[in-house]
């Protein structure tokens, strides 16, 4: 019993992480339908920026994480301003926008080597022993991680679906150029998109970062696990993603019961490429009706 | 109201409309006919700035909209009804009316929507589903009542009739009617030449990316018109 639910609840612990870079993923592929490879850089980004503040600069942790956070949205929005943008017009644009995110990624993660050195830093929290929690060691960072991602959930939800401007972003991600003409700034739509998906993957970034360390290369692994729990869901449909972050956690963690850990990353990947060989829309997706225009 | 002045317009480096001049005066009900592939709906969609300018202007109230974004041209008053009921399939039938108000403060959408639904009653009972799950003709309703939620001055729909039953096709030109006498400047693309130039103050005819032919109801009795556009 104990077994299964430690085994459960590190799935869980993974799958927050997986589902927040997932819905940042989906988010930015929702209007900008490429897959932002960038991304990965909110998430390095946040955590250095959040680490120079709290432990070099001594903020208090909490402000730190803000400003960590805004710091990933703020980069995030400036790489779609100078970058994507101008790369929207040419006439091969999604290899050049896929190719020129994984680009600014490498880039990112070569600058915070520069200025942070390859050297593993931590925020140098106390080391807390696990407390049992439904029968399962958890440590308290990692029970904020399995209970901040739901509720970051909920108000992503609350917004999309009940605000003005959250109808409008998914109006522009179901039709962008009926969206325009309906007076809706779909420029706007995007930015907001980037910044907000951005600061989703700095969330990720900066709870991974207290729950292990900062390393100027972290950002990879999360890239991978994010756009495969992206796909896993079904690409571009935000709560499907969410799902899909928590299924491959839960299935890389439950997997290892069967086979050697080393092979954990491995069950993942398999499953990827599962679902790209036999179910390509994702677990959820549905095909879209053909976009009729005159 | 709105001049469409010496046009030329395409697509990338496409050039599809030749030197196209329209001019709406305010209360018209204009329809253009044509061909298929002529550029009707290029005409349509170069108003709202969605195609490439090569020459020439849209003027609009007699304020050159060359500069506008299409956001900006949908604000000053323009509604628009695409080709092909192009409602936003993965939002609610009330979403799809909110988002024709994006901007207006919510009282108005509020009441605009209960306008629309008076309009429109068959959208009453929808109003949670997603508007996939619409009938065709009911999603060429949602696409006009939600052009409509923002009061526009000027109303441009594109084929509104294309691919439904006589029944629905007859309601649409009424509520079209209506909707010009309540004091809406329209312009309609039509296939359905019969029944629109039977509405309508003014027709054009676009062939070939050019006006080929222009007047008013009277046109249905060209000889020329007859043949290609009224069987006969
Ligand atoms: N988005 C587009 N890109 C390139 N060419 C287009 C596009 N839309 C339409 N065309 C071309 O422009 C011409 C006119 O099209 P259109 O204005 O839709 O005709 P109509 O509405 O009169 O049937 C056609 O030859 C069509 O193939
Ligand atoms: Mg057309």
């Amino acid at each position: 019993m104990a077994v299964w639910a430690q085994l459960i609840m590190n799935g869980l612990i993974a799958g927050s992480i997986y589902a927040l870079m997932a819905a940042g993923f989906s988010l930015m592929f929702a209007l900008q339908r490429f897959m932002n490879i960038a991304h990965g850089s909110s998430y390095v980004v946040a955590a250095f920026i959040a680490y120079t503040f709290a432990v070099i600069l001594k903020f208090p942790m909490w402000i730190s994480f803000l400003i960590g956070i805004l710091a990933a949205a703020v980069l995030g929005i400036l790489i779609n301003l100078i970058i994507f943008q101008p790369l929207q017009k040419q006439k091969e644009k999604n290899n050049a926008l896929l190719l020129s995110s994984f680009g600014v990624f490498l880039l990112v993660e070569a600058i915070i080597l520069m200025v942070y050195g390859a050297d593993v830093k931590s925020f140098g929290l106390p080391v807390k022993v696990g407390m049992d929690v439904l029968g399962a060691k958890v440590t308290p960072v990692q029970l904020v991680i399995i209970c901040m991602a739901p509720v970051i959930f909920g108000l992503l939800a609350l917004f999309l679906y009940k605000t003005k401007t959250g109808v409008a972003l998914r109006a522009t991600a179901d039709n962008e150029t009926i969206a325009k003409t309906m007076g809706i700034n779909v420029r706007f739509m995007t930015y907001l998109t980037t910044g907000l998906g951005s600061a989703l993957g700095g969330v990720a970034g900066i709870l991974v970062a207290l729950e292990q360390n900062l390393e100027h290369s972290m950002g990879m692994m999360a890239v991978l696990k994010g756009l495969t729990a992206a796909i896993i869901g079904g690409i571009g449909n935000v709560p499907a993603a969410i799902l899909g972050g928590y299924l491959l956690g839960l299935a890389e963690n439950i997997g290892v019961w069967y086979v050697p850990s080393g092979y954990k990353d491995a069950i993942g990947f398999g499953v990827f490429i599962l679902f790209l060989l036999f179910r390509p829309q994702g677990f959820f997706g549905e095909k879209r009706r053909e976009e009729a225009s005159g | 109201m709105l001049e469409i002045k010496n046009l030329d317009a395409g697509y990338d480096k496409l050039q599809i409309l030749r030197n196209v001049s329209i001019k709406l005066k305010k209360g018209d009900l204009t329809i253009i006919i044509g061909p298929n592939g002529s550029g009707k709906s290029t005409t349509v969609k170069s108003v709202f700035g969605l195609t490439k300018r090569f020459k020439g202007a849209v003027l609009f109230e007699g304020k050159n909209l060359n500069k506008l974004k299409t956001h900006e041209r949908v604000r000053l008053g323009i509604g628009y009804v695409p080709q092909g009921r192009l409602v936003f399939d993965t939002l609610t039938v009330e979403e799809n009316l909110e988002m024709g108000g994006f901007g207006l403060p919510t009282e108005e959408v509020e009441e605009k929507k209960q306008e629309m639904l008076k309009l429109f009653p068959l959208l009453e009972t929808k109003l949670d589903q997603k508007a996939s799950f619409l009938s065709g003709g009911q999603q060429q309703m949602l696409s006009i009542a939600r052009a409509l939620m923002r009061t526009p001055k000027l109303l441009l729909l594109d084929e509104p009739s294309l691919g439904l039953d006589p029944k629905t096709q007859a309601h649409i030109f009424q509520i079209v009617k209506r909707i010009n006498t309540e004091g809406v400047t329209v312009m309609m693309v039509e296939q359905n030449a019969h029944q629109a130039l039977a509405i309508c103050k003014k027709a054009f005819v676009i062939e070939n990316g050019r006006v080929a032919l222009s007047g008013g109801p009277s046109l249905a009795k060209k000889k020329s018109v007859q043949k290609l556009y009224l069987g006969g």
